[in-house]
């Protein structure tokens, strides 16, 4: 019993499986990352400049009133509190998000990548939103194996048991952070009675949706909050499944479509997006265990 | 394991980030409002998206942040967090004015409002005379009056009693001023 409970529990974490799989859930995830950058440029000044919103003494205060020591958030924008200092960092941010995700340096990359995304979720403080922990943890996994260069995809294949791993972490990641979700949703009992996504029009917190509309039908808001439930508990559940895994995933990507044009949350069912990449790379023929 | 307090909050719901459920339908989901007084108006309205394209807009970061300040505002009217926002606000605005040298007059006031957000029963209430009947209008999180020195430099003393940060009998112990009107927070614009 034991025994099988280990060799599973090897074979789930650490069997050697083809490191090109890696190389698509790296671009997403880099990619994304890049974009997640970019999104700051716009209001840059409107936010971090000497005269923003959240300018380096307000971001100062939030940190103390949180309790944090300073070291605890570290990061170089500190010490650039000027407008034109922030935008040249985001901007090496994409540039480094965009060499990482062409596998160019490897795990440094990776690592730099990592470096600027901590720095810049230290800096913004309390605008982090779902996605940047997220964010943070992807790019971590993805350094354990950070498969090939893009542009050597069709060189010799190589297998390694940390491809496994760093798939499965993705995977793992994923799958708790949806299940957090429906769990706290179900705990609501707004999500229960149907009205959730009602709230979400009513507070002008989606832009698809709108009161007038939802109020002429509301068996469609009703159907509307049940249904999301429901496809998020059906993914789950597909998902873990190998003989179901491309309807969970098809399940996925409804319920990630949900969560960024109901709710408005883009940025975050776009990241999440990429493990389902990782989903998909695992349903290529198996490598047998040494 | 202290050090790892940051790395703890993965769903960054310990000031009011975005929660994973998207909504509890709680007040804290919907992002406040802020508006402004120019000198010379009675009126309140809000920020001109043109000048200001951060707040007011529901696909803004500015949701997350308003959350957390409407959880400090609920659980300490004292804060002078949103002191300091409001300040900042009316810095941002007023500087961007300048920049693209709007005619508008100087903010007077600024205020924070949490909207109406009706229930699918109360959205029958379409009018603002019904909605008044049945107690839905917004509510004022926080207002603050914006006043200035002949150097140009700006400050905002709050107008609800409970949100002055003033307290006489112990500041005085320490020699610092004890006025209100000392008490607000002035910065070079």
């Amino acid at each position: 019993m034991i025994e099988r409970i280990w060799h599973d529990w090897q074979s789930f974490w650490f069997q050697p499986g083809e490191v090109r799989r890696i190389i698509y859930v790296r671009v997403a995830i880099c990619l994304w990352a890049a974009i997640w950058f970019g999104s700051f440029l716009p209001n840059v000044g409107t936010w971090f400049g000497e005269t923003g919103i959240l300018d380096s003494s307000m971001a100062s205060l939030m940190i103390d009133y949180e309790g944090y020591a300073r070291w605890q958030l570290w990061s170089p924008l500190w010490f650039l509190p000027s407008t034109g200092g922030i935008t040249v960092f985001l901007c090496t941010g994409i540039v480094v998000s965009l060499i990482a995700a062409l596998g160019i340096g490897g795990r440094l990359s990776l690592a730099a990548l990592l470096l600027f995304a901590l720095s810049l979720t230290h800096r913004i403080v309390w605008l982090i939103g779902l996605a940047e922990p997220a964010l943070v943890a992807f790019v971590a996994y993805l350094m354990v194996e950070p498969g090939p260069p893009l542009l050597s995809k069709l060189s010799r294949p190589r297998t390694s048991p940390w491809a496994q791993t760093t798939l499965r972490l993705l995977q793992t990641h994923w799958w708790i952070l949806i299940a957090a979700g429906v769990l706290s949703q179900m705990a609501d009992l707004i999500w229960w009675r149907g009205d959730a996504i009602w709230w979400l029009a009513s507070a002008q917190r989606s832009v698809l949706l709108s009161p007038e509309w939802l109020y002429r039908h509301p068996l469609q808001a009703n159907a509307l909050t049940h249904g999301f439930v429901c496809i998020e508990l059906l993914t789950l559940w597909l998902i873990t499944i190998r003989s179901t895994r491309w309807i969970g995933i098809t399940l996925g990507v409804i319920a990630l479509a949900g969560i960024g044009l109901l709710a408005d949350q883009l940025l975050y069912a776009s990241l999440m997006l990429c493990p389902l990449i990782a989903y998909a790379s695992d349903l290529g023929p198996e490598v047998a265990t040494d | 394991m202290s050090f790892l307090a940051p790395y703890q909050v993965t769903t960054s719901q310990t000031y009011g980030g975005q929660p994973l459920e998207l909504t509890h339908a709680e007040d804290f989901d919907f992002p406040l409002v802020v508006q402004v007084r120019y000198q010379d108006a009675e009126t309140w309205e809000s920020l001109d998206a043109d000048v200001f394209q951060l707040a007011n807009q529901s696909i803004s970061r500015w949701p997350t942040l308003a959350r957390a300040f409407q959880i400090i505002a609920s659980e300490n009217a004292e804060s002078e967090m949103l002191g300091e926002i409001a300040f900042r606000f009316v810095r941002l605005s007023e500087s961007q004015s300048t920049e693209s040298s709007n005619t508008k007059s100087a903010i007077e006031a600024i205020r924070f409002l949490r909207p109406i957000v009706p229930s699918y029963d109360e959205y029958s209430a379409s009018t603002p005379e019904l909605q008044e009947l049945v107690g839905l209008k917004p509510e004022t999180v926080y207002e603050a009056q914006v006043v200035r020195d002949e150097d140009r430099s700006i400050g905002v003393i709050p107008a609800q009693e409970a949100y002055r940060s003033a307290k006489p009998a112990e500041d005085s112990a320490t020699g610092d001023n004890t006025d209100d009107s000392q008490a607000s927070k002035e910065r070079s614009l």
